[in-house]
Protein backbone atom coordinates (compact mmCIF):
# COMPACT_ATOMS: atom_id res chain seq x y z
CA UNK A 1 0.00 0.00 0.00
CA UNK A 2 2.64 2.51 1.00
CA UNK A 3 5.27 1.02 -1.28
CA UNK A 4 3.77 2.40 -4.48
CA UNK A 5 3.17 5.79 -2.98
CA UNK A 6 6.85 6.77 -3.08
CA UNK A 7 6.31 7.20 -6.80
CA UNK A 8 3.93 10.07 -6.15
CA UNK A 9 6.35 11.67 -3.67
CA UNK A 10 9.25 11.41 -6.12
CA UNK A 11 7.08 12.78 -8.94
CA UNK A 12 6.03 15.82 -6.88
CA UNK A 13 9.55 16.67 -5.68
CA UNK A 14 11.05 15.95 -9.09
CA UNK A 15 8.59 18.24 -10.82
CA UNK A 16 9.22 21.02 -8.30
CA UNK A 17 12.98 20.67 -8.71
CA UNK A 18 12.76 20.85 -12.51
CA UNK A 19 10.47 23.91 -12.46
CA UNK A 20 12.44 25.85 -9.85
CA UNK A 21 15.83 25.12 -11.40
CA UNK A 22 14.51 26.06 -14.86
CA UNK A 23 13.24 29.41 -13.55
CA UNK A 24 16.52 30.08 -11.76
CA UNK A 25 18.46 29.33 -14.93
CA UNK A 26 16.17 31.61 -16.92
CA UNK A 27 16.90 34.47 -14.50
CA UNK A 28 20.67 33.87 -14.63
CA UNK A 29 20.73 33.65 -18.43
CA UNK A 30 18.58 36.72 -18.95
CA UNK A 31 20.69 38.76 -16.58
CA UNK A 32 23.89 37.70 -18.37
CA UNK A 33 22.37 38.61 -21.74
CA UNK A 34 21.36 42.06 -20.60
CA UNK A 35 24.68 42.77 -18.96
CA UNK A 36 26.50 41.53 -22.05
CA UNK A 37 24.63 43.82 -24.46
CA UNK A 38 25.03 46.83 -22.14
CA UNK A 39 27.95 49.25 -22.40
CA UNK A 40 30.10 46.77 -20.49
CA UNK A 41 30.54 49.04 -17.52
CA UNK A 42 29.09 46.59 -15.02
CA UNK A 43 31.24 43.49 -15.48
CA UNK A 44 34.17 43.96 -17.85
CA UNK A 45 35.84 40.64 -16.99
CA UNK A 46 32.89 38.73 -18.33
CA UNK A 47 33.67 39.57 -21.96
CA UNK A 48 37.30 38.53 -22.16
CA UNK A 49 36.60 35.84 -24.71
CA UNK A 50 33.69 37.71 -26.19
CA UNK A 51 31.41 35.03 -24.76
CA UNK A 52 29.84 36.10 -21.51
CA UNK A 53 29.04 32.59 -20.29
CA UNK A 54 32.46 31.05 -20.70
CA UNK A 55 33.96 32.70 -17.65
CA UNK A 56 33.43 30.49 -14.59
CA UNK A 57 34.32 33.29 -12.21
CA UNK A 58 31.42 35.39 -13.43
CA UNK A 59 28.89 32.69 -12.78
CA UNK A 60 26.62 32.91 -9.81
CA UNK A 61 26.50 30.21 -7.18
CA UNK A 62 23.58 27.84 -6.97
CA UNK A 63 20.88 29.02 -6.77
CA UNK B 1 24.86 40.06 -0.78
CA UNK B 2 22.98 38.19 -3.46
CA UNK B 3 25.40 35.28 -3.21
CA UNK B 4 24.85 35.19 0.52
CA UNK B 5 21.08 35.13 0.08
CA UNK B 6 21.41 32.39 -2.55
CA UNK B 7 23.62 30.33 -0.29
CA UNK B 8 21.35 30.67 2.73
CA UNK B 9 18.32 29.81 0.58
CA UNK B 10 20.00 26.68 -0.76
CA UNK B 11 20.98 25.64 2.77
CA UNK B 12 17.38 26.22 3.88
CA UNK B 13 15.98 24.10 1.09
CA UNK B 14 18.39 21.28 1.91
CA UNK B 15 17.43 21.56 5.59
CA UNK B 16 13.77 21.41 4.55
CA UNK B 17 14.36 18.21 2.60
CA UNK B 18 16.23 16.66 5.54
CA UNK B 19 13.39 17.63 7.89
CA UNK B 20 10.72 16.33 5.54
CA UNK B 21 12.34 13.01 4.66
CA UNK B 22 14.70 12.04 7.45
CA UNK B 23 13.39 13.68 10.64
CA UNK B 24 9.62 13.76 10.20
CA UNK B 25 7.93 10.38 10.59
CA UNK B 26 5.71 8.65 8.09
CA UNK B 27 2.23 9.96 8.75
CA UNK B 28 -0.01 7.27 10.27
CA UNK B 29 -3.09 7.57 8.03
CA UNK B 30 -1.78 8.79 4.69
CA UNK B 31 1.61 7.14 4.67
CA UNK B 32 4.51 8.68 2.80
CA UNK B 33 2.47 10.77 0.37
CA UNK B 34 1.92 13.17 3.26
CA UNK B 35 5.52 14.31 2.66
CA UNK B 36 4.26 16.13 -0.44
CA UNK B 37 2.73 18.54 2.07
CA UNK B 38 6.21 19.97 2.80
CA UNK B 39 6.20 21.18 -0.79
CA UNK B 40 2.53 21.92 -1.32
CA UNK B 41 1.76 24.07 1.72
CA UNK B 42 4.92 26.28 1.61
CA UNK B 43 4.25 26.78 -2.12
CA UNK B 44 0.78 28.14 -1.51
CA UNK B 45 2.16 30.30 1.29
CA UNK B 46 4.64 31.83 -1.17
CA UNK B 47 1.77 32.39 -3.62
CA UNK B 48 -0.26 34.21 -0.94
CA UNK B 49 2.79 36.26 0.02
CA UNK B 50 3.64 37.06 -3.60
CA UNK B 51 0.15 38.28 -4.45
CA UNK B 52 0.04 40.28 -1.22
CA UNK B 53 3.26 41.99 -2.33
CA UNK B 54 1.70 42.64 -5.75
CA UNK B 55 -1.23 44.33 -3.99
CA UNK B 56 0.96 46.58 -1.84
CA UNK B 57 3.39 47.42 -4.65
CA UNK B 58 0.47 48.22 -6.97
CA UNK B 59 -1.06 50.62 -4.44
CA UNK B 60 2.33 52.27 -3.95
CA UNK B 61 2.77 52.58 -7.71
CA UNK B 62 -0.60 54.24 -8.17
CA UNK B 63 0.18 56.69 -5.37
CA UNK B 64 3.80 57.53 -6.14
CA UNK B 65 4.30 56.40 -9.75
CA UNK B 66 7.60 54.83 -8.69
CA UNK B 67 8.87 52.48 -11.39
CA UNK B 68 10.63 50.33 -8.82
CA UNK B 69 7.25 49.54 -7.23
CA UNK B 70 5.89 48.58 -10.65
CA UNK B 71 8.82 46.27 -11.29
CA UNK B 72 8.40 44.71 -7.84
CA UNK B 73 4.72 44.03 -8.58
CA UNK B 74 5.59 42.50 -11.93
CA UNK B 75 8.35 40.28 -10.52
CA UNK B 76 6.24 39.20 -7.56
CA UNK B 77 3.26 38.32 -9.77
CA UNK B 78 5.45 36.13 -11.96
CA UNK B 79 6.92 34.27 -8.99
CA UNK B 80 3.42 33.99 -7.51
CA UNK B 81 2.12 32.36 -10.69
CA UNK B 82 5.07 29.95 -10.64
CA UNK B 83 4.30 28.87 -7.07
CA UNK B 84 0.54 28.72 -7.63
CA UNK B 85 1.24 26.35 -10.50
CA UNK B 86 3.46 24.26 -8.24
CA UNK B 87 0.76 24.22 -5.57
CA UNK B 88 -1.82 22.93 -8.05
CA UNK B 89 0.51 20.33 -9.58
CA UNK B 90 1.78 18.94 -6.26
CA UNK B 91 -1.74 18.97 -4.85
CA UNK B 92 -2.98 16.98 -7.81
CA UNK B 93 -0.18 14.43 -7.42
CA UNK B 94 -1.11 14.15 -3.72
CA UNK B 95 -4.82 13.92 -4.44
CA UNK B 96 -4.61 10.82 -6.64
CA UNK B 97 -3.34 8.42 -3.96
CA UNK B 98 -5.13 10.16 -1.08
CA UNK B 99 -8.55 11.09 -2.41
CA UNK B 100 -8.62 8.73 -5.35
CA UNK B 101 -8.88 11.55 -7.91
CA UNK B 102 -6.37 13.83 -9.64
CA UNK B 103 -8.90 16.63 -9.79
CA UNK B 104 -12.39 17.62 -8.70
CA UNK B 105 -14.25 20.91 -8.96
CA UNK B 106 -14.68 21.69 -5.29
CA UNK B 107 -14.50 25.28 -4.08
CA UNK B 108 -10.83 25.13 -3.05
CA UNK B 109 -9.62 23.69 -6.35
CA UNK B 110 -11.87 25.94 -8.41
CA UNK B 111 -10.86 29.10 -6.58
CA UNK B 112 -7.15 28.35 -6.77
CA UNK B 113 -7.51 27.71 -10.52
CA UNK B 114 -9.21 31.08 -10.90
CA UNK B 115 -6.38 32.68 -8.90
CA UNK B 116 -3.81 31.07 -11.19
CA UNK B 117 -5.52 32.09 -14.42
CA UNK B 118 -6.21 35.66 -13.25
CA UNK B 119 -2.54 36.30 -12.55
CA UNK B 120 -1.61 34.63 -15.83
CA UNK B 121 -3.92 37.21 -17.36
CA UNK B 122 -2.13 39.89 -15.36
CA UNK B 123 1.22 38.84 -16.86
CA UNK B 124 -0.32 38.75 -20.33
CA UNK B 125 -1.73 42.23 -19.89
CA UNK B 126 1.70 43.48 -18.87
CA UNK B 127 3.20 42.19 -22.10
CA UNK B 128 0.32 43.36 -24.24
CA UNK B 129 0.23 47.10 -23.70
CA UNK B 130 3.02 48.86 -25.56
CA UNK B 131 2.90 52.12 -23.67
CA UNK B 132 4.94 51.52 -20.52
CA UNK B 133 3.20 53.92 -18.22
CA UNK B 134 -0.28 52.98 -19.32
CA UNK B 135 0.50 49.25 -19.04
CA UNK B 136 1.83 49.73 -15.53
CA UNK B 137 -1.31 51.62 -14.50
CA UNK B 138 -3.68 48.95 -15.87
CA UNK B 139 -1.60 46.19 -14.31
CA UNK B 140 -1.65 47.95 -10.93
CA UNK B 141 -5.45 48.10 -10.99
CA UNK B 142 -5.70 44.42 -11.94
CA UNK B 143 -3.08 43.56 -9.32
CA UNK B 144 -5.26 45.15 -6.66
CA UNK B 145 -8.53 43.61 -7.87
CA UNK B 146 -7.13 40.09 -8.28
CA UNK B 147 -5.75 40.09 -4.74
CA UNK B 148 -9.28 39.59 -3.44
CA UNK B 149 -8.99 36.03 -4.68
CA UNK B 150 -6.44 35.16 -2.02
CA UNK B 151 -8.86 35.15 0.96
CA UNK B 152 -11.42 33.44 -1.27
CA UNK B 153 -8.98 30.57 -1.84
CA UNK B 154 -7.91 30.35 1.78
CA UNK B 155 -11.38 30.44 3.35
CA UNK B 156 -13.17 28.47 0.62
CA UNK B 157 -12.88 25.33 2.73
CA UNK B 158 -14.93 27.04 5.47
CA UNK B 159 -17.42 28.87 3.27
CA UNK B 160 -18.39 25.93 1.07
CA UNK B 161 -18.53 22.15 1.29
CA UNK B 162 -15.31 20.86 -0.20
CA UNK B 163 -13.34 17.69 -0.66
CA UNK B 164 -10.20 19.52 0.39
CA UNK B 165 -9.63 19.48 4.14
CA UNK B 166 -9.42 22.70 6.18
CA UNK B 167 -5.96 24.07 7.06
CA UNK B 168 -3.99 22.49 9.89
CA UNK B 169 -1.40 25.20 10.35
CA UNK B 170 -2.44 28.53 8.81
CA UNK B 171 -5.39 28.96 11.18
CA UNK B 172 -6.17 29.97 14.77
CA UNK B 173 -6.99 27.41 17.44
CA UNK B 174 -5.35 24.23 18.70
CA UNK B 175 -2.98 22.29 16.49
CA UNK B 176 -3.97 19.13 14.67
CA UNK B 177 -0.45 17.97 13.90
CA UNK B 178 2.41 16.50 15.94
CA UNK B 179 5.20 18.97 16.76
CA UNK B 180 7.71 17.22 14.55
CA UNK B 181 5.53 17.66 11.45
CA UNK B 182 4.93 21.30 12.39
CA UNK B 183 8.69 21.80 12.75
CA UNK B 184 9.38 20.25 9.34
CA UNK B 185 6.73 22.48 7.80
CA UNK B 186 8.12 25.62 9.44
CA UNK B 187 11.64 24.94 8.15
CA UNK B 188 10.19 24.58 4.66
CA UNK B 189 8.14 27.76 5.10
CA UNK B 190 11.33 29.65 5.95
CA UNK B 191 13.27 28.14 3.05
CA UNK B 192 10.51 28.88 0.55
CA UNK B 193 10.17 32.44 1.82
CA UNK B 194 13.90 32.94 1.25
CA UNK B 195 13.56 31.42 -2.21
CA UNK B 196 10.73 33.87 -2.90
CA UNK B 197 12.88 36.85 -1.86
CA UNK B 198 15.78 35.54 -3.93
CA UNK B 199 13.66 35.03 -7.04
CA UNK B 200 11.82 38.35 -6.77
CA UNK B 201 14.94 40.44 -6.24
CA UNK B 202 16.64 38.77 -9.18
CA UNK B 203 13.59 39.10 -11.40
CA UNK B 204 13.17 42.76 -10.48
CA UNK B 205 16.84 43.32 -11.34
CA UNK B 206 16.35 41.72 -14.75
CA UNK B 207 13.32 43.96 -15.30
CA UNK B 208 15.38 47.01 -14.42
CA UNK B 209 18.14 45.97 -16.84
CA UNK B 210 15.49 45.43 -19.52
CA UNK B 211 14.08 48.90 -18.94
CA UNK B 212 17.58 50.41 -19.11
CA UNK B 213 18.36 48.53 -22.31
CA UNK B 214 15.17 49.86 -23.90
CA UNK B 215 15.82 53.44 -22.86
CA UNK C 1 0.87 42.36 -35.97
CA UNK C 2 2.19 38.90 -35.11
CA UNK C 3 2.79 39.97 -31.54
CA UNK C 4 -0.71 41.37 -31.40
CA UNK C 5 -2.19 38.11 -32.64
CA UNK C 6 -0.29 36.18 -29.99
CA UNK C 7 -1.79 38.34 -27.28
CA UNK C 8 -5.28 38.02 -28.71
CA UNK C 9 -4.98 34.22 -28.73
CA UNK C 10 -3.60 34.30 -25.18
CA UNK C 11 -6.38 36.59 -24.05
CA UNK C 12 -9.07 34.37 -25.57
CA UNK C 13 -7.57 31.26 -23.94
CA UNK C 14 -7.44 32.97 -20.55
CA UNK C 15 -10.94 34.39 -20.83
CA UNK C 16 -12.24 30.97 -21.89
CA UNK C 17 -10.52 29.20 -19.02
CA UNK C 18 -11.82 31.77 -16.56
CA UNK C 19 -15.36 31.47 -17.91
CA UNK C 20 -15.22 27.68 -17.65
CA UNK C 21 -13.92 27.82 -14.07
CA UNK C 22 -16.59 30.26 -12.99
CA UNK C 23 -19.17 28.01 -14.64
CA UNK C 24 -17.73 24.99 -12.81
CA UNK C 25 -17.72 27.02 -9.59
CA UNK C 26 -21.37 27.98 -9.87
CA UNK C 27 -22.62 24.56 -11.00
CA UNK C 28 -20.33 22.29 -8.98
CA UNK C 29 -18.41 24.02 -6.19
CA UNK C 30 -21.22 26.09 -4.71
CA UNK C 31 -22.96 22.90 -3.61
CA UNK C 32 -20.12 20.44 -4.00
CA UNK C 33 -22.04 17.58 -2.44
CA UNK C 34 -25.42 16.87 -0.88
CA UNK C 35 -25.74 15.14 2.47
CA UNK C 36 -27.72 11.92 3.01
CA UNK C 37 -30.47 13.95 4.73
CA UNK C 38 -30.75 16.29 1.73
CA UNK C 39 -30.84 13.38 -0.69
CA UNK C 40 -33.49 11.61 1.40
CA UNK C 41 -35.62 14.76 1.42
CA UNK C 42 -36.03 14.84 -2.36
CA UNK C 43 -34.44 11.88 -4.19
CA UNK C 44 -34.71 11.88 -7.97
CA UNK C 45 -34.01 8.44 -9.52
CA UNK C 46 -31.45 8.55 -12.30
CA UNK C 47 -30.20 12.04 -11.45
CA UNK C 48 -26.46 12.48 -10.94
CA UNK C 49 -25.46 13.51 -7.45
CA UNK C 50 -22.35 14.04 -5.46
CA UNK C 51 -23.02 12.62 -2.00
CA UNK C 52 -20.87 13.36 1.04
CA UNK C 53 -20.86 11.85 4.50
CA UNK C 54 -19.26 9.35 6.84
CA UNK C 55 -19.03 5.61 6.28
CA UNK C 56 -21.03 4.01 9.14
CA UNK C 57 -18.76 1.69 11.16
CA UNK C 58 -19.73 -1.94 10.71
CA UNK C 59 -21.64 -1.32 7.48
CA UNK C 60 -18.81 -1.95 5.01
CA UNK C 61 -18.65 -5.16 3.00
CA UNK C 62 -16.31 -5.81 0.08
CA UNK C 63 -16.14 -8.84 -2.16
CA UNK C 64 -12.57 -8.80 -3.58
CA UNK C 65 -13.36 -11.20 -6.41
CA UNK C 66 -16.43 -9.48 -7.82
CA UNK C 67 -15.29 -6.04 -6.54
CA UNK C 68 -18.76 -5.50 -5.09
CA UNK C 69 -18.60 -2.84 -2.41
CA UNK C 70 -21.49 -1.84 -0.21
CA UNK C 71 -21.78 0.40 2.83
CA UNK C 72 -24.01 2.94 4.53
CA UNK C 73 -23.25 6.64 4.34
CA UNK C 74 -24.44 8.88 7.17
CA UNK C 75 -24.47 12.56 8.08
CA UNK C 76 -25.66 11.99 11.64
CA UNK C 77 -29.34 12.50 10.86
CA UNK C 78 -30.02 10.28 7.85
CA UNK C 79 -28.36 7.32 6.17
CA UNK C 80 -28.15 6.14 2.56
CA UNK C 81 -27.27 2.61 1.40
CA UNK C 82 -24.52 2.70 -1.22
CA UNK C 83 -23.31 0.17 -3.76
CA UNK C 84 -20.19 0.39 -5.89
CA UNK C 85 -18.13 -1.82 -8.16
CA UNK C 86 -14.38 -1.34 -7.95
CA UNK C 87 -11.47 -0.79 -5.61
CA UNK C 88 -11.86 2.19 -3.25
CA UNK C 89 -8.91 4.55 -2.54
CA UNK C 90 -6.50 3.60 0.26
CA UNK C 91 -7.88 6.13 2.69
CA UNK C 92 -11.47 4.97 2.29
CA UNK C 93 -12.77 3.12 5.34
CA UNK C 94 -15.30 2.82 8.13
CA UNK C 95 -15.67 5.87 10.32
CA UNK C 96 -14.02 8.08 7.68
CA UNK C 97 -15.43 10.72 5.38
CA UNK C 98 -16.14 10.04 1.73
CA UNK C 99 -17.56 11.90 -1.26
CA UNK C 100 -19.31 9.77 -3.89
CA UNK C 101 -20.25 10.52 -7.47
CA UNK C 102 -23.17 8.54 -8.77
CA UNK C 103 -26.93 8.43 -8.96
CA UNK C 104 -29.94 7.49 -6.93
CA UNK C 105 -31.66 4.35 -8.18
CA UNK C 106 -35.35 3.50 -8.18
CA UNK C 107 -34.46 0.42 -6.13
CA UNK C 108 -33.68 2.63 -3.14
CA UNK C 109 -29.90 2.70 -3.05
CA UNK C 110 -27.18 5.04 -4.24
CA UNK C 111 -25.11 3.69 -7.10
CA UNK C 112 -21.62 5.19 -6.80
CA UNK C 113 -19.43 5.47 -9.91
CA UNK C 114 -16.53 7.17 -8.15
CA UNK C 115 -15.49 7.06 -4.51
CA UNK C 116 -13.27 9.80 -3.13
CA UNK C 117 -11.88 9.67 0.39
CA UNK C 118 -12.26 12.90 2.33
CA UNK C 119 -9.17 13.51 4.38
CA UNK C 120 -9.35 15.24 7.77
CA UNK C 121 -6.98 18.02 8.79
CA UNK C 122 -5.54 15.81 11.54
CA UNK C 123 -2.10 14.32 11.17
CA UNK C 124 -0.62 11.65 13.38
CA UNK C 125 2.80 10.17 13.86
CA UNK C 126 2.88 6.39 13.52
CA UNK C 127 3.02 4.39 16.74
CA UNK C 128 6.57 3.39 16.02
CA UNK C 129 8.29 6.71 16.58
CA UNK C 130 11.62 5.47 15.21
CA UNK C 131 10.25 4.99 11.74
CA UNK C 132 11.90 7.97 10.09
CA UNK C 133 11.43 8.65 6.41
CA UNK C 134 14.74 7.45 5.05
CA UNK C 135 14.42 4.11 6.86
CA UNK C 136 11.00 3.71 5.31
CA UNK C 137 12.46 4.54 1.92
CA UNK C 138 15.26 1.99 2.26
CA UNK C 139 12.74 -0.61 3.36
CA UNK C 140 10.69 0.09 0.25
CA UNK C 141 13.76 -0.05 -1.97
CA UNK C 142 14.61 -3.45 -0.52
CA UNK C 143 11.14 -4.54 -1.51
CA UNK C 144 9.80 -5.06 1.97
CA UNK C 145 6.77 -2.90 1.44
CA UNK C 146 5.43 -1.63 4.72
Amino acid sequence: MTAGNWGFVVAAYGLAAVVLIAYWRFLVRREKELQGQGSGVSEPQASVSGHPRSEPASRSPLP
Amino acid sequence: MRRLLGGVTLAGLVAGLVMGFAIAPREATQGNVQRIMYLHVPSVWVAYLAFGVVLVASVVYLMRRAEAADRLAHASAEVGVLFTGLTIATGSIWGKPTWGAWWTWDARLTSVSILFVMYLGYLLLRGMIEDRERGARFAAVLGIVAAFNVPLVHFSVYWWRTLHQPPSLMKPGPGTMPDIIVAALLVNFAAFTLLYVYFVTRRARVLRLEAEAEA
Amino acid sequence: MNRRRKFIVGGVVIAGALAYMIYAGVTQSAVYFVTPAELRAAPVPGKAYRLGGMVVPGSLTWEPRSLDLSFTLSDGTATVPVRHKGTPPDLFGEGRGAVLEGSWTADGYFKANLIMAKHSEEYKAPHDKNEAGYRELFKTLRGEGR
